[in-house]
């Protein structure tokens, strides 16, 4: 892979790719709705692209479709060219609901362990991995505390720990920082850039933030109004690394920012 | 529980106790109902501080009692794992479950006799059968109520059948389990007293029997309490393990509220 420069938005390989992905709820030749009509979208290697859409678009049910969660009712999804059926390997998950996705009957340190049991690492590497994902995201303190002992930003942290210690190439995070308060958010986010920079793994991030999503991607997918289709894809030329007052206070962050929400907006008028 | 919450619960237990001992004082009918003291001092020679009362007849009570319930809970949790995971057999198993469950185990007690004769074999069955359902069905329902970001978790990270069910299905639905198994015990002790009232040579079941043909009302009322207290103990001893296996699960239900 070439070594990623400010504002490069050439990273050779496409390494997923989903066509013409449609998915509609209830058996596939009923009348129910239809939540996604027909993506298209490329996520070059080693990229760190954000899907935004107004609330009930369907940006989820995006993600659960890439993830192998839910089985697309037309197109398909491609990692390295190769058509996906179920969930791929390589591949990790951060929810929403960090409440719900932590296992409270284990440690922290369990959680991250718990998805490293079937890859067949030697027990030193496990808890090496382990040690390392917990010091990566600040919690190597909170090893051996479980879930509901935390904060939610620090069981965010964790179920964050758990994804990377995984070693996934893709990433896909599903507004993970939509239920904290705006000062963790802030942290957050810079601590996955600085996953995300150190792993060099390929991001898929779901939010309704408009904000985070500039400050945070390459590149900006908007999705439309139900039933979901791209409206438009907006290139973010922001150098990195970014800084919370420094970027979000730049011109061509505002002027992106505005971008972007016109197109959620007003879609006819882009 | 706070010391003063503990002290209100115990004078209550204690007011109790008092209000036997005056009650059977004044009522002046020793032989038909003897005062507190009188009863507990024939618990404590005839049952706690008699050797021969544990070997007789407390062990083999209670040897029935585990065998049945353990039983129940092998059979229960393993039934229950495998109907609550599958909605099919589930939906198979409903009907036939329903009227098994609605049968009252004291009638299967003849029946069981003539099949199984009146060892600890048959004991232990009518004991297992009685106390199996509460384990099965709330073990379906806690496997069959896993949260579902739980699994999808677990299927993102492509976590493989048996870690998850042994690291998430199971103890998700251990709080139920161990409800279940609770709700067990206390059928549990019911059947094994009825069953050694009516079919054995021994256990505490069958003393209380003896007891009270031979007109022995001390020892009828000693054979009550001890009873009531060998089923507060297993109960307590149940639960102390319940709060070291569920450690979890008190505190992540404390914090959420």
């Amino acid at each position: 892979m070439a070594p990623r420069r400010d504002g490069d938005r050439h990273v050779t390989g496409s390494l997923l790719e989903l066509e013409h992905l449609g998915y509609r709820y209830g058996p596939a030749t009923g009348t129910a709705p239809l939540a996604i009509e027909d993506v298209s979208l490329t996520v070059p290697a080693g990229s760190f692209v954000a899907i935004v859409g107004p609330s009930g678009s369907g940006k989820s049910t995006l993600l659960r479709l890439v993830a192998g969660l839910l089985t697309p009712t037309a197109g398909a999804v491609r990692i390295d060219g190769a058509p996906v059926h179920g969930v791929p390997a390589d591949l990790a998950v951060v929810f929403q609901d960090y409440g719900r996705s932590l296992f409270p009957w284990l440690t922290v340190a369990g959680n991250v362990a718990l998805p490293l049991r079937h890859l067949g690492l030697p027990a030193a590497e496990r808890e090496q991995r382990v040690r390392d994902a917990l010091g990566e995201v600040g919690l190597a303190g909170a090893a051996e505390r479980h879930p509901w002992q935390l904060s939610g930003g620090m069981q965010q942290r964790a179920a964050i720990a758990r994804a990377i210690a995984y070693r996934p190439r893709i990433l896909l995070m599903d507004e993970p920082f939509a239920s904290v308060d705006a000062q963790t958010r802030a942290d957050l986010q810079d601590m996955a850039l600085a996953v995300w920079r150190a792993h060099r793994s390929t991001v898929l991030f779901v939010t309704h933030d408009i904000d985070e999503s500039v400050y945070l991607a390459d590149r900006v997918v908007v999705l439309s109004q139900p039933p979901a289709r791209v409206v438009a894809e907006v290139a973010v030329d922001l150098p990195r690394p970014r800084d919370q007052i420094e970027t979000r206070a730049s011109a061509s962050f505002v002027g992106l920012r505005a971008d972007v929400a016109r197109r959620i907006h007003r879609p006819a008028g882009g | 529980m706070t010391a003063r919450g503990l002290g209100l619960r115990l004078s209550v237990l204690l007011g109790l106790i008092a209000a036997w001992q005056v009650a059977a004082t004044l009522a002046a009918s020793p032989a038909l109902w003897p005062p507190f003291t009188t009863v507990a001092g024939r618990l404590w020679e005839a049952w706690i501080t008699d050797p021969a009362a544990w070997v007789e007849s407390i062990a083999p009570s209670l040897g029935r009692l585990l065998a049945g319930w353990a039983g129940a809970a092998v059979v229960g949790i393993a039934a229950g794992t495998l109907i609550g995971l599958n909605r099919t057999v589930r939906d198979y198993l409903d009907p036939a479950m329903a009227f098994l469950r609605a049968i009252p185990p004291p009638v299967l007690l003849p029946l069981f006799i003539v099949l199984l004769g009146i060892g600890d074999a048959m004991k232990a069955a009518l004991i297992g059968f009685g106390a199996v359902w509460p384990i099965l069905l709330n073990t379906a329902d806690g496997v069959g109520s896993v949260e579902p970001l739980h699994r999808d978790t677990a299927r993102a990270f492509r976590v493989p059948r048996w870690t998850v069910l042994w690291r998430i299905v199971l103890p998700s639905a251990a709080p139920r389990i161990f409800a279940g198994l609770r709700l067990a015990m206390g059928i549990a002790v019911i059947l094994m007293v009825i069953a050694e009232m009516v079919a054995t040579l021994d256990g505490v079941g069958f003393e209380l029997v003896q007891a009270q043909r031979s007109f022995r009302m001390v020892d009828v009322w000693a054979t009550i309490l001890l009873l009531g207290l060998m089923g507060y103990g297993l109960n307590a001893a149940l639960a102390l393990v319940e709060r070291r296996v569920l450690g979890w699960h008190r505190g992540a239900t404390a914090t959420a509220t």
